[in-house]
């Protein structure tokens, strides 16, 4: 009975497409199960880079406050659950928005697996929350040894430059993780400074929460 | 395959696409028989391994990996057939083909046109996955949830139909 099913069954043709349907699905999936990771936690993380993880796992000691000179760039691509040019959105998911001068770089941290590079930074003006005095802010990526890990090619913060900060309080370690590009703003002058606060405390004005 | 199975759970798509290309011959036949078609047949292999890579974290068993991803094709198959609105009632009306003891061997000379043609959704699942995937009964009806009795009672209805509809062509023949 079980051969006869089979002979029968065999006379079934394969079509030449089949393995890319299963791709399809299993990639569909995949892109679905990375945006509802990244609602769980932080929007903007980077998942899957083993690099990475062995960057964060290693720790601070790998941290040097002065950088090779010419080391070799990695950059992290990112997925995000929202528009993060939107910046009603940003602000919506955003604990704290304010702008802040680097004092120092003071450190690193790994968070679900991914290197961020820690900074003194001094508040300077709050648009969201009440952050004041010195705080700590996280950004992804940082050194490891010879090599720079960038988060979607977002420089890392210079101490003594000002930046306008969009951030999520990390409640368990008490510091403020930027969202890569969109969430480190670099202040250039008085007036785009001015320009800033008055474009970011609009959005804070229409923001749109997130869910 | 523990391992793979493992390393999907975690996440890993390469891992859960090498496991899931050892079933996917297997998964677009079957389907075939309930769709009839090789499109909606692809479309269920598709949306299978979309589902089950979704959901692999929920698969507890790693041992029944096989008759898990039957289980979801076999629902996907349905619910094209749904969509189709062609589907037949759920609850068959087992008395009529209750036979007590079919004699298996009598319907050797199963064709695929029976298999497409003659057989209810369940019907289907019962015969093949017990003689396509060599299941023991009582692994058929833990596979589609349904009690060991209803298990054997489609069978023994869709073996009947086999069997009849092999006497219908042989006495056309004669």
């Amino acid at each position: 009975m079980s051969n006869k099913i089979h002979t029968e069954m065999n006379k079934i043709e394969i079509p030449k497409e089949l393995s890319d349907r299963s791709r399809i699905g299993i990639g569909k999936a995949k892109t679905e199960i990375g945006k509802n990771n990244n609602k769980k936690w932080l929007v903007f993380a980077a998942p899957g880079l083993a690099a990475i993880i062995a960057l964060g796992i290693a720790g601070p000691g790998l941290l040097s406050n002065q950088p090779p000179e010419n080391p070799v760039i990695r950059t992290v691509q990112t997925s995000h659950a929202f528009d993060v040019t939107d910046p009603q959105r940003l602000v919506g998911w955003a604990d704290n928005v304010f702008i802040g001068k680097v004092i120092k770089m003071s450190g690193t941290s790994e968070e679900r697996g991914m290197l961020e590079t820690q900074f003194k930074v001094e508040v300077a003006e709050s648009i969201k929350g009440e952050l004041q005095g010195e705080v700590t802010v996280n950004q992804q990526g940082g050194y490891e040894g010879k090599k720079l890990i960038l988060v979607e090619n977002d420089q890392l913060l210079k101490e003594g430059e000002s930046y306008l900060f969009i951030s999520r309080k990390n409640e368990e370690h008490d510091f403020h993780t930027v969202v890569p590009v969109y969430g480190d703003i670099l202040i250039n002058s008085e007036a785009h400074k001015e320009e800033l606060l008055t474009k970011y405390e609009m959005a804070y004005q229409e923001e749109i929460p997130f869910e | 395959m523990l391992k793979l199975i493992k390393k999907a759970q975690k996440g890993n798509d390469k891992a859960f696409l090498e496991l899931f290309q050892q079933y996917e011959q297997d998964l677009y036949k079957m389907a075939f028989i309930y769709v009839k078609n090789q499109n909606d047949a692809l479309d269920v292999v598709q949306e299978t391994a979309y589902k089950s890579f979704k959901s692999i974290k929920e698969l507890k068993e790693p041992k029944y990996f096989k008759s898990w991803l039957i289980r979801i094709a076999i629902s996907c198959s349905l619910d094209i057939l749904r969509k189709r609105k062609k589907v037949v009632p759920l609850k068959p009306d087992f008395d009529e083909y209750i036979s007590g003891a079919v004699d298996e061997d009598l319907t050797s000379e199963i064709t695929l046109k029976g298999l497409i043609e003659e057989l209810r959704e369940e019907e289907k699942s019962v015969i093949l996955l017990r003689f396509y995937q060599g299941m023991t009964l009582k692994e058929v009806s833990e596979t589609l949830n349904i009690p060991l009795g209803t298990a054997k009672t489609i069978l023994y209805r869709g073996l009947g139909k086999l069997r009849k509809d092999l006497e219908g062509d042989e006495a056309n023949e004669q």
